[in-house]
């Protein structure tokens, strides 16, 4: 029987070929997008999942609270939490820990080869995680300072091999590093990324770095605790511990840390960035297309119903019960999934480069021998099958044979409303991402062009990596001056863009620290960023008091209410005068306000990380030879690396122009599937009205009658799907505008110009075929009958 | 075989109420070839459906084989079809997607039907329809009368008590009419019975009687052997 089926089947596509190109490429193309969907979500589910004991294993998380206020909340913080956890808790197994990452240049052949990603690591890490160590020892690689494991990446890069074991490493501070291992390049789906690792034991062995409690906040411990363990129960004895460790001192500032627990399988979803709302986000996008395609399927089958409405009769006649007509047409449904199927695999295959790049994730390939992978294709042919052919089996098989012999088309009139409520959502949803998709664009544009209160254009960094790069800022900065076409040339801690660092301070008439942003320049800062000193004065080279003095925003002056700011002190390892006030500028992505800032002439440690140019010229590749040879002359040591300020802001923004990139594929694949449906249906329709239009234009009906004859009730659907997209899409950019402290208004005429948009696509589609069959001899019209 | 009692059947829409059949008593023994005539609109067809259990009456009483069908449900109700009945259409009704062969397969399919049996009693269909020589052929590529030949066959395939003819000669020339009513003979002597609607006086008169419908009542029942009211 079901080969009867199958041959049936496929003689009916083979005979309506449009029908079948669109029932299969439409769904072929959304399910396309569902395997995208679900590839990416399986890998998101799938980070840190290959440790083993990876259940047992924590991250210590720390809340910080200023008067009972959460100020923040950070994994990275100082060195001894993880030291004193095992000691004090026989619940902690073991603890291991490693730094924020770091850039390195080695020499290689007296070549400076840049290796980021380096982290230092305590020894117990390679055993404690699960990174598969391909040369050298997992409880003795890392014990003794200056001991380096690399990875497979980092090893290649800086001998071409991997087996580099008890090679020395070179690093451009002068140091020398022993290579007591080789480990493989984490997986993609690790949260832990690194290029190599340094013994924890050279930080200790170096004085510059503070250890202890109240240490730099840039280490991250992890916990392994014990079987059987519960870490709330655990978590709930950290308030004592850290009060006997950090908060008992930190108590007449009031303020305080709270420890807690982040299991290692929840930090990539629960606690990174925005990865269960993208999951939420594009799952929900992922149905929707699916479900329209799934809609015009259901239409254009239930439509089919004149053509097979015969065949379905004169089985009922032989012999068949409902059943087995619904059953047949389910399982014709699940042939078309079948081939849409094989459409979607292909198309995810071609598309998986694009979607990986703008996700910014490596996630999994599609893999028909991986058996979930396989089983998760199954599950959705299946699912595919079930959604688009139950209501076609269901109506198909109830027709009735008296009516079938009687009347080709008596059921077809009575389905007007449940396809109409199809079509409906599918224009709700096609609609409503148009809307979104606009609204999105002219917020990011917005954002690009807005004033910033200083000007970013022009404007090349430098990023001072090495200590002798450092240490001669000034003489860089001298010998970038004397070339022609830099006009300013500025050393300072950071640019502006993505917000800069923060400390606490003692503003003047404060007894309790408050954390403010600040920022360290010399005297050229403000010229090379036109930032507007609107009182006082700037710093001076030739006054060393300057190098004490403080800057301050407007910002600042206003949360503390100050009059008269020139003059007032603040305390932070000394009392500091503030000597000027500057016009607020963005140095955070426009998510934010402008907060408090203070701008300091005194970098930490003495020396600044980057050099600022505002250069002038229309030949930038000269200009940046010239700017190279002047870099090398100084500094060889240091690869020349150059970034432009434009550059950094549009990272700031990525993840924003990404997903308004996939906005803007979804929609088009929305409205695309929902016009190939619209577009066979109203060609059903025509096809069935043949006779009609033939007798309305011998009675001299004109093109346009017939085109509004045609168009008329799914115009009115579309029109009616604009006024339920209206409010949702207001609602859904009202909500995400909130993310943003400077945003676009919401306007009126993106909603008239996206209804209009979906209107236009109806209106083309659905009286193609009206005008087609009109332009045709009336008689063609009426002898078809 | 078959017995109604004051079978009636009622069309309703939203605005009117047709009586298409009204009180019908029809009593029709196993192996009886019986003609029913009448103007178009008179019930004939709804009769037709009626009997083959393609339909449910809105009153009265239908027994077939004995039993009492009126109100069986659809699945009791094709259950009993690919059985004991066998249809032939003024309009063929062939499945246009599949084979002569294929089309005739369809009922043993619908009946379970092994793959080798369906074969050997399909071809011995097809050769005594004489039509063995476009078993791979699709209907269109056939004339009216092999159509029709095709869809006899489909019809007595399964050996059915009762054949049910809706017109099986309305779309044939004479010559294929005939044809067909010959068929329809020869399988009425080896013993099926058959009901046939006919606009036609000629191949009505093939049957053992001939049943006159008009506005839904029975009008007149002409027997071979004489007439009654």
């Amino acid at each position: 029987m079901l080969k009867n089926y199958f041959i049936t089947a496929y003689r009916n596509l083979l005979r309506n070929k449009t029908y079948a190109f669109i029932n299969i490429f439409g769904l072929g193309f959304s399910v396309g997008a569902v395997i995208l969907v679900l590839l990416y979500i399986r890998f998101e589910f799938s980070y840190d999942n290959f440790h083993k004991d990876g259940d047992r294993i924590y991250r210590i998380s720390v809340e910080s609270f200023r008067e009972g206020n959460l100020e923040y909340e950070s994994y990275t913080f100082t060195p001894p939490i993880g030291i004193d956890l095992k000691q004090e808790f026989p619940e902690v197994e073991n603890y291991t820990r490693h730094s924020v990452n770091k850039v390195f240049y080695f020499n290689n052949n007296d070549r400076p080869i840049r290796i980021g990603g380096v982290i230092y690591a305590d020894s117990t890490f390679l055993d404690f995680f699960t990174f598969d160590l391909i040369s050298g020892n997992k409880t003795k690689s890392l014990i003794n300072p200056n001991e380096i494991v690399l990875t497979e990446y980092a090893a290649k890069k800086l001998f071409g091999k991997i087996d580099v074991l008890g090679k020395t490493l070179h690093a451009e501070n002068g140091k020398e590093y022993l290579i007591t291992g080789v480990v493989k390049n984490p997986p993609a789906n690790s949260t832990i990324q690194f290029n190599a690792l340094i013994s924890f034991s050279t930080l200790y062995a170096n004085p510059r770095y503070s250890m202890g409690w109240n240490g730099g906040n840039q280490y991250i411990t992890y916990v392994k605790l014990k079987k059987n363990v519960n870490p709330i129960v655990l978590q709930s004895k950290f308030s004592g511990f850290m009060w006997e460790h950090i908060n008992k001192d930190l108590s007449q500032y009031n303020v305080k840390y709270e420890a807690y627990l982040q299991p290692l399988k929840d930090i990539h979803l629960v606690y990174g960035k925005s990865g269960l709302t993208n999951i939420y986000f594009f799952s929900i996008i992922g149905a929707l297309i699916l479900l329209i395609a799934s809609f015009n399927f259901i239409n254009l089958t239930t439509s089919q119903y004149t053509k097979r409405a015969k065949e379905i009769a004169v089985r009922k006649v032989i012999g068949a019960d409902r059943k087995s007509i619904a059953f047949q047409f389910l399982f014709e449904t699940m042939l078309i999934a079948f081939a849409a199927l094989l459409v979607g695999i292909f198309l995810a295959k071609l598309f998986t480069p694009i979607y990986r790049n703008l996700m910014q994730t490596n996630f999994y390939e599609i893999d028909l021998l991986d058996p979930a992978q396989l089983a998760g294709l199954i599950a959705l042919l299946l699912s595919v099958g079930l959604i688009a052919g139950s209501y076609p089996s269901f109506y198909l098989s109830s027709v009735k044979v008296t009516d079938a012999f009687k009347n080709n088309q008596l059921l077809g009139h009575k389905r007007f409303s449940f396809q109409s409520v199809l079509i409906l959502f599918q224009f709700v949803v096609s609609v409503s991402l148009i809307i979104i998709t606009l609204f999105v664009n002219e917020q990011l544009s917005f954002i690009k062009n807005k004033e910033l209160g200083f000007d970013k254009e022009n404007i090349i960094l430098l990023s001072l990596q090495n200590e002798n790069a450092r240490k001669h800022t000034e003489i860089i900065k001298e010998r970038l001056k004397t070339i022609p076409g830099v006009i300013s040339v500025s050393a300072s801690s950071a640019a502006p863009s993505n917000g800069f660092t923060s400390n606490g301070y003692f503003p003047e008439g404060f007894s309790t620290p408050v954390t403010i942003n600040a920022l360290d320049v010399d005297e050229d800062f403000f010229k090379t960023y036109k930032i507007k000193l609107i009182e006082g004065k700037n710093f001076s080279k030739e006054l060393s008091t300057d190098d004490d003095a403080y800057i301050v925003n407007e910002a600042l002056v206003k949360q503390f209410g100050w009059k008269n700011p020139i003059g007032k002190t603040i305390t932070r390892d000394g009392k500091h005068l503030i000597i000027g006030v500057v016009k607020d500028f963005n140095f955070a992505s426009l998510h934010k306000n402008i907060s408090p800032l203070i701008i300091t002439n005194k970098p930490w440690g003495g020396e600044y990380n980057l050099i600022s140019l505002k250069v002038k010229t229309s030949d930038y590749n000269a200009l940046l030879g010239k700017i190279e040879n002047a870099w090398k002359e100084i500094n060889p040591q240091q690869p020349f690396e150059y970034g432009f300020l434009d550059w950094k802001f549009e990272q700031v923004y990525t993840a924003e122009n990404n997903l308004m990139k996939l906005f803007l594929y979804f929609s088009i694949l929305a409205i695309v599937i929902a016009a190939l449906g619209l577009f066979s249906l109203s060609s059903l329709s025509v096809e069935q009205r043949t006779k009609e239009i033939g007798i309305r234009k011998v009675l001299g009906a004109s093109l346009t009658n017939l085109a509004v004859l045609s168009s008329k009730k799914y115009i009115v659907l579309v029109v009616i799907a604009n006024v339920i997209a209206f409010p949702i899409s207001y609602y859904l950019v009202n909500k995400w505008l909130q993310n943003y402290a400077y945003k676009i208004d919401i306007n009126l005429w993106v909603f008239i110009f996206s209804g209009g948009i979906a209107l236009t696509i109806a209106l083309v589609t659905v009286s193609f075929q009206a005008v087609k069959k009109a332009l045709a001899n009336p008689i063609d019209s009426l002898r078809s009958e | 075989m078959i017995k109604t009692l004051n079978l009636k059947k009622i069309y309703t829409t939203e605005e009117v109420e047709t009586t298409a059949l009204d009180n019908v008593n029809i009593k029709i023994e196993e192996g009886e070839f019986v003609s029913i005539m009448g103007p178009s609109g008179c019930g004939k067809s709804t009769l037709l459906n009626l009997l083959g259990l393609l339909d449910n009456p809105s009153s009265g009483e239908y027994y077939f084989l004995e039993q009492e069908v009126a109100n069986f449900s659809e699945r009791q109700r094709a259950k009993l079809r690919k059985e004991n009945i066998g249809f032939v259409f003024q309009s063929f009704n062939l499945i246009d997607e599949l084979t002569v062969f294929e089309n005739v397969e369809l009922p043993l399919l619908y009946l379970g039907y092994s793959s080798s049996e369906r074969k050997t009693r399909v071809n011995e269909v097809l050769e005594q329809m004489e039509i063995m020589h476009r078993r791979n052929h699709f209907p269109q590529q056939l004339s009216g009368g092999q159509q029709q030949r095709v869809a006899v066959s489909r019809a007595i395939v399964s050996k059915p008590k009762l054949i049910l003819a809706d017109e099986p000669t309305g779309n044939l020339d004479s010559s294929h009419g005939d044809e067909v009513m010959n068929l329809l003979e020869e399988l009425n002597k080896a013993g099926t019975t058959v009901v046939m609607v006919t606009h036609s006086p000629t191949y009505a008169e093939y049957g053992d009687r001939v049943i006159h419908l008009f506005d839904g009542h029975i009008v007149t029942e002409n027997y071979k052997g004489g007439f009654r009211v």
